[in-house]
């Protein structure tokens, strides 16, 4: 994003932190930019959770009572919040990303704030549908 | 206004020097489509159709074992680390850094990417063996 490594008056940022600081800058800043903000701050929390995913698994190559122990950390309340607000991250990277790349190919520019909503929207709902499951309310 | 709204795309893309251009834009959009289709493949089996969302360690050992699973678990790790490596990329090419701090970050995330997906193979190979 070019916006990221300019001033306000259109000149180079004076230190990396500040280009990188461009992106991070959402007040006062159009739909897109927000929704391209939350793009990259939920693409880098699930490539942290993959290194965790990863790590985790590596205690399936320990045995069966390794694995149990992780099996019963998993059906810890607490544990099943954190995970289901996995899916929640996963789904709006996914539809906002998808959005993104419409809207990046030149494709329903002008709809963009609807195509967002339309993301969030089903982001949500597939997000409740998915926690009633994991906590067995459905 | 702090700056003019803009996103990434390929026409922009293709203006920003040393952000990889265009093709590395299509190369996230493709992966991204696919893993959306693996992942929702990976979630639904190995969590949404088990009683009590995971796999003991039989199970586990027991679905690695199978040919077709084992295809798809691996296409779904080189996607998605490949499209966790541009994304990061991305991310780091925003500090604007100069030429040379660009080819580092490069570098540096493709060795990143490779020992990833090497531990994971390992993984994956391991367990599959172990039934």
């Amino acid at each position: 994003m070019s916006a990221a490594t300019t001033t306000r008056t259109g000149r180079p940022a004076r230190s990396p932190l500040r280009g990188a600081a461009g992106w991070a800058r959402v007040r006062g800043r159009h739909l897109g930019s927000v929704a391209f903000f939350i793009n990259r701050v939920t693409g880098l929390l699930l490539v942290g959770y993959l290194y965790l995913h990863l790590g985790v698994l590596y205690l399936l190559t320990e045995g069966q009572g390794s694995w149990a122990s992780v099996l019963r950390l998993f059906k810890n309340h607490y544990v099943l919040g954190l995970e289901s607000l996995l899916i929640l991250f996963i789904m709006v990277h996914g539809l906002n990303g998808l959005r993104l790349a419409v809207v990046g190919t030149g494709i329903g520019v002008r709809h963009q704030k609807a195509w967002f909503a339309a993301a969030i929207s089903v982001s949500a709902a597939l997000y409740l549908v998915v926690v009633l499951a994991m906590f067995g309310v459905i | 206004m702090a700056a003019p709204a803009r996103e990434a795309g390929p026409r922009a893309a293709a203006t920003q020097p040393g952000h990889g251009g265009s093709l590395a834009w299509i190369f996230q959009v493709i992966s991204g489509v696919l893993l959306l289709l693996l992942l929702g493949v990976h979630i639904v089996t190995q969590h949404f159709v088990v009683k009590g969302g995971l796999r003991d360690h039989a199970q586990v050992l027991s679905y690695l074992s199978n040919p077709a699973v084992l295809a798809v678990e691996s296409l779904f790790v080189i996607v998605l680390i490949w499209h966790a490596m541009l994304g990061l990329r991305a991310v780091l090419l925003d500090f604007g850094f100069g030429r040379r701090g660009q080819t580092l970050i490069t570098r540096g995330v493709a060795v990143l990417g490779v020992a990833t997906a090497g531990y994971s193979f390992w993984l994956i190979a391991t367990l599959a063996t172990a039934h």
